[in-house]
């Protein structure tokens, strides 16, 4: 009945980082009440002279036995343990048969070493971690977690963020980088062994509160209430006259004696030494219950220190919960911000190439203006999505002061990149007269742009952290490939907001465009053919380019004539016929 | 070699290696290193969108945020952590330590993080203040960290501070340095001493003693030149520090009458502003001329943004636009801070001063010195401080000269309303850094032979009689450089470790391929940061490397308050 994990830790079977967990955890049950680890030793071991803790002298002379099966136990902290994992719902409940005790105590046992498990699984999942570390990052001060979450990412430029926080070639790593220690491993393994005591602590604290609650919903207030709770925990007697925690001798009148409910111990009512614990009562009364009401409660007194342990059980659980609700609204829309911006990152430098090359080039190849146009479209998009849930996010509910710093904090963050970034928007395919490039041209802008797109991919990941991974940004997520028909409009008005001439820029900007796909259709005779030649899909792109161009176009001509700039409005209209020109030949070739 | 970069390495790792929203939490001395190498839109790039102090207990929770803490490993750090960790406020959290751990540290920690929220430490080792490239200091505010227990002695805080500072610097340098110090200076050499202790305690991180070392580290004395930070310095950088003064690269007008509000407080930073990288060097008078090129650079672009007649004008226009106005701020800024400055140099008749002080700590011109330094004690356009200064200098200079009229100058001092306490500051001085104290002999007048050679130096003639001074260090490192005197030298500044060779330094063609740390204790000063500056280019081709730092960077007031603790007669 005893030799369970939890209560032997000397049991041979168990792995030894286990045993260690365990002992250490027991031994920190009483740190100031029993300062020696024999305290875990199994119940039935004579009561040495060994087991000198500072209540033993109370219990020197007669031995403590359990009040249900006269087994000899050394010191109370034990003798409560054996009553806790050996006769576990025997007392509280009363009538219970002695057939229902073997299968709760296998339960009871079962959850301990369910939780000693969890520990050493942690424990070497922790060291594993470490080792995998070591062995990537060949130091001291290895990449430590990251090359695992970075290859479940299934990324393969991992072993750079991996040589990025792998500081410890001097040969090889430039001299600006400096030298950095990890202990996260260590810290680990430390932290696992506390909490592995500390939760083992904590849900015994729990169960005996369980036990508590039924003997309370079951006896009223009285001697029999009393007699229930002395068989959940041992008292300690009321010799020993020192209140556990600050040692105050304590007296029949005035410095009354109390009981901690859940530990058993002399305390004093002082209320940094105990105060009372409200519980929950179970709802029917009844043994097997679960259900607890809220509105019939009973209060216990306990002492600091088990009220500490079951505090921080609570607030761990409170924790699990808060973290899972998660603040949604402010994560998902600053998500699709994110998302965006990495989209506009991806497309922007070969959006800046094509540019380039198209600047650079004595004349204009129509393809390849067409298709930075179709980049451009696809950048506004982009863009314009930051700055609409920047928007979002900044006029969102704030919840509390540092909620509306840091929502305002995210919109100027998002301006400084949208006002970095949309430069290059103005960087226009300029109206020149077209020239037969050879088709070569573009055969090399493909490898050109393919090369591109894999050097943003690779400074962003690397940028990007890889060991977050399943962080809510990335998670509810989803490139958005239909683009609001809104958000170009939205984006030039969030143009004016930076700077005002920029509107001008932007709208001959779009007018060039849309002039040189016109001068591309015009001065290709075979565009009939060129159409008929894109596949289905290809057709179905062009085809949403061309109109949320042309709900483009249809803004700037409204805005244009609100502010009398009659021209402009007139090349739009221009703009706009092209456009729709080009629209009715792809949707007939459909 | 470079402090910045240094520091920005660690910076730019603690916001980047963690994705997503973010808040960053400090602590009082972190603010400080990460504001002087960082600005607040780098921070916002890389997702940090929240900086607070780790001790502001009025934190609002806020669960879907990461933490990245860069904390100084120091027992408060650690407490307003384990608080913070006992209630965590935000999601997971990142912690980065700016020096070494202590075990028990760990431990600490690990006890108290219930709650399961820490998934990383690391030590980042971004532990100093870097100014400049070349120069770096430990934020030991003369008022706030005593630097001296009594006498020349270490303050033990403030030792502990230095041996981790530099103990930081040298590991972000990847470097393990041969120390040297100066033999008169028993804080130099405790200093060094400890560090070594450091070094060789966790060797594993600054790799084991090697025989042949390729950087050095000469740990000097300020009392072996009190001089250099009694003069009026005249460049820019040192102007702005002295008359305005710069704390942690932020620059307060806010006294000023009239002043724009957007330049209440600016920012003052070699990597962001092209201006004040080109011209930070400039003495006064060149400044003028830069500042005049600045504006006229900026009056023509001005033009050709107002004809905005066509649309390529208006799309030239928003292409150069944000460069445009950042040079526009620029241009306010650096217009008011020169303005102020000649402000402040002609009312205080500073140019009058320096030429005082120059000649004081250059030429050896007794009755000469005397006499004009008796007609600025009885006139009334000076500043007492100036007065003072000035007679300190005299003092230091004439200390054993015959005919040493420093008690009747102190006499005058009084006479002309300056208060007792200032007066006392001439013998603080000579006690801290007599001649009795001094090794070198600063001011070349103690035997015949240096004599002979300031005599020398004086016929050559003089090129800006406001800066002819060059500071004591940059004479050594001159030797040292150009392998001169390599005995002398290893006299003055011998190598802490006995049995390491003696140092390449003494070699007779100079020093090649050679990182060189001058860590001054008491206080560096700008004058000695342009030396270093000028040396490194100088140097340049011997592939030399040099810095400086010290345990703060002082002004000429700051010197004397913080001399004023101790040394009081």
């Amino acid at each position: 009945m005893h030799d369970d994990t939890a209560n032997s830790p000397a049991s041979a079977a168990t792995p030894p980082a286990g045993a260690r967990h365990v002992r250490r955890g027991v031994r920190t049950l009483g740190p100031a009440r029993h300062t020696r680890s024999q305290s875990a030793t199994p119940v039935d071991s004579p009561a040495g002279p060994s087991a000198i803790g500072r209540r033993s002298t109370v219990s020197a002379g007669d031995a403590l036995h359990c009040p249900i099966c006269g087994v000899m136990a050394p010191s109370l902290a034990a003798l409560n343990m054996h009553l806790d994992d050996g006769h576990f719902g025997s007392g509280a409940g009363g009538g219970s048969g002695e057939a229902g005790v073997g299968r709760k105590m296998t339960a009871a046992a079962q959850d301990d070493l369910e939780e000693v498990k969890g520990a050493i699984l942690g424990f070497f999942r922790g060291a594993g971690r470490a080792v995998k570390g070591l062995g990537g990052g060949g130091g001291s001060d290895g990449g430590g977690s990251s090359p695992v979450t970075a290859a479940e990412d299934g990324s393969d430029d991992w072993w750079q963020g991996g040589r990025a926080r792998q500081p410890g070639r001097p040969q090889k790593a430039a001299a600006a980088e400096g030298a950095s220690r990890r202990h996260t491993a260590v810290f680990e393994r430390l932290r696992a062994s506390h909490l592995a005591g500390a939760l083992l602590e904590g849900n015994r604290a729990e169960k005996r509160l369980e036990k508590l609650a039924r003997a309370h919903a079951q006896y009223p207030a009285g001697p029999a209430l009393q007699a229930a709770e002395k068989l959940i925990v041992s008292w300690q007697p009321d010799s020993a006259a020192q209140c556990s925690t600050c040692n105050r001798s304590l007296t029949r009148l005035l410095a009354r004696r109390h009981h901690c409910r859940v530990c058993g111990m002399l305390v004093c009512g002082q209320p940094t030494c105990s105060s009372m614990l409200t519980l929950p009562l179970p709802l029917d009364g009844n043994h097997t219950a679960v259900q607890f009401s809220t509105d019939r409660t009973a209060e216990v007194r306990a002492c600091s220190r088990c009220l500490g342990l079951v505090g921080r059980v609570q607030m761990r659980v409170r924790r699990m919960r808060a973290l899972e609700q998660g603040p949604g609204e402010l994560l998902g829309v600053y998500g699709e911000a994110r998302e965006a911006m990495r989209v506009a990152d991806r497309v922007l430098p070969v959006f800046n190439a094509l540019v380039l090359q198209i600047t650079r080039g004595s004349g204009v190849e129509p393809v390849l203006v067409a298709r930075a146009a179709r980049l451009r479209s696809q950048l506004t998009d982009a863009f314009g999505r930051v700055d609409v849930a920047s928007r979002r996010i900044a006029a969102g509910p704030a919840e509390s002061p540092g909620d509306a710093r840091v929502r305002s904090a995210i919109r100027s963050a998002m301006v400084q990149y949208l006002q970095l970034h949309m430069f290059s928007l103005t960087m226009l395919p300029r109206k020149d007269t077209p020239s037969k490039k050879s088709k070569n041209n573009q055969g090399t802008v493909l490898p050109k742009r393919v090369e591109d797109m894999s050097v943003t991919g690779d400074t962003e990941s690397q940028a990007g952290d890889t060991r977050s991974v399943g962080t809510p940004v990335s998670e509810n997520l989803s490139v958005s490939s239909e683009p609001p028909g809104s958000s170009s409009t939205g984006l030039a008005r969030s143009l004016l907001s930076y700077i005002v001439p920029r509107r001008v820029a932007e709208t001959t900007a779009a007018a060039a465009d849309d002039e040189d796909i016109r001068r591309a259709l015009a001065s290709d005779p075979e565009k009939e053919l060129r159409i008929a030649g894109m596949a289905l899909d290809e057709k179905l792109a062009t085809l949403e380019v061309l109109r949320d161009q042309r709900q483009r176009v249809l803004g700037y001509i409204a805005e244009a004539q609100r502010d009398r700039r009659l021209e402009d409005a007139y090349t739009l209209q221009g703009s706009l016929r092209d456009l729709d020109v080009e629209l009715s030949l792809i949707e007939r070739n459909l | 070699m470079d402090a910045i970069k240094a520091v920005q390495h660690y910076i730019n790792r603690i916001v980047s290696d963690t994705s997503g929203m973010k808040v960053l939490l400090l602590d009082n001395e972190t603010t400080s290193i990460i504001s002087l190498v960082s600005t607040q839109s780098f921070l916002l790039s890389k997702e940090t969108y929240l900086v607070d102090r780790i001790d502001n207990r009025s934190r609002d929770e806020m669960r879907h945020l990461k933490c990245v803490c860069f904390l100084r490993p120091t027992d408060s750090s650690i407490q307003a952590l384990l608080d913070e960790l006992r209630s965590p406020k935000y999601g997971d959290y990142y912690i980065y330590f700016s020096n070494i751990l202590k075990k028990s540290m760990i431990e600490l920690l690990a006890e108290n993080d219930e709650s399961e929220v820490v998934r990383e430490i690391q030590e980042f080792y971004a532990d100093f203040y870097a100014t400049t490239p070349f120069l770096f200091h430990m934020g030991l505010t003369p008022s706030v960290h005593p630097l001296f227990a009594e006498g020349h002695s270490w303050n033990p805080g403030a030792l502990a501070r230095t041996v981790q500072g530099l103990g930081a610097l040298m590991l972000s340098l990847k470097k393990r340095p041969n120390i040297r110090y100066e033999r008169n200076s028993a804080m130099a050499l405790k200093l060094g001493q400890e560090l070594e202790y450091i070094m060789d305690h966790e060797s594993n991180l600054f790799g084991a003693k090697a025989g042949d070392k390729k950087m050095h580290l000469l740990i000097v004395d300020r009392k072996n030149d009190p001089v250099t930070p009694l003069l009026t310095q005249w460049t820019y950088h040192a102007l702005l520090n002295d008359l305005i003064g710069i704390h942690n690269g932020r620059m307060d007008l806010s006294y000023m009458p009239d002043v724009r509000p957007e330049i209440k407080e600016v920012m003052i930073s070699q990597d962001q502003d092209t201006f004040f990288k080109q011209s930070q060097y400039l003495n006064f008078g060149d400044l003028g001329m830069s500042i005049k090129e600045f504006v006229d650079t900026y009056q023509s672009k001005t033009q050709s943004h107002h004809q905005i007649e066509s649309i390529s004008d208006m799309k030239r226009f928003v292409e150069t636009y944000p460069e445009f106005r950042k040079l526009s701020g620029n241009v306010t800024k650096h217009v008011t801070l020169v303005g102020e400055l000649s402000r402040i140099v002609s009312q205080n008749h500073l140019l009058e001063v320096s030429e005082l002080e120059q000649s004081l700590a250059c030429n050896e011109q007794h009755n000469n010195d005397l006499k004009t330094l008796r007609a600025m004690i009885s006139n009334s356009k000076f500043l007492p401080e100036n007065k003072v200064r000035c007679v300190i200098l005299y003092a230091l200079r004439y200390e054993r000269t015959q005919g040493n009229a420093t008690s009747e100058l102190k006499q005058l001092l009084a006479s002309n309303g300056i208060d007792a306490d200032q007066v006392a500051m001439i013998d603080v001085v000579l006690r801290y850094a007599g001649a009795s104290e001094r090794q070198s002999d600063i001011f070349q007048n103690e035997n015949l032979f240096s004599r002979g050679r300031n005599i020398f130096k004086g016929l050559q003639g003089v090129e800006n009689v406001y800066t002819q001074h060059s500071p004591a260090i940059a004479d050594m490192l001159e030797d040292l450089l150009r392998g001169r005197q390599g005995i002398h030298w290893q006299e003055r500044l011998p190598n802490l470790d006995p049995k390491a060779r003696p140092p390449t330094l003494g070699n007779e063609s100079g020093m090649f391929n050679q990182d060189i740390i001058v860590f001054v204790v008491g206080g560096v000063t700008m004058e000695e940061e342009l030396a270093v500056a000028k040396l490194n280019a100088k140097f340049e081709s011997q592939n030399v490397r040099l810095m400086i730092g010290g345990t703060s960077i002082h002004t000429s007031a700051s010197f004397l308050s913080e001399l004023s603790t101790t040394f009081f007669p």
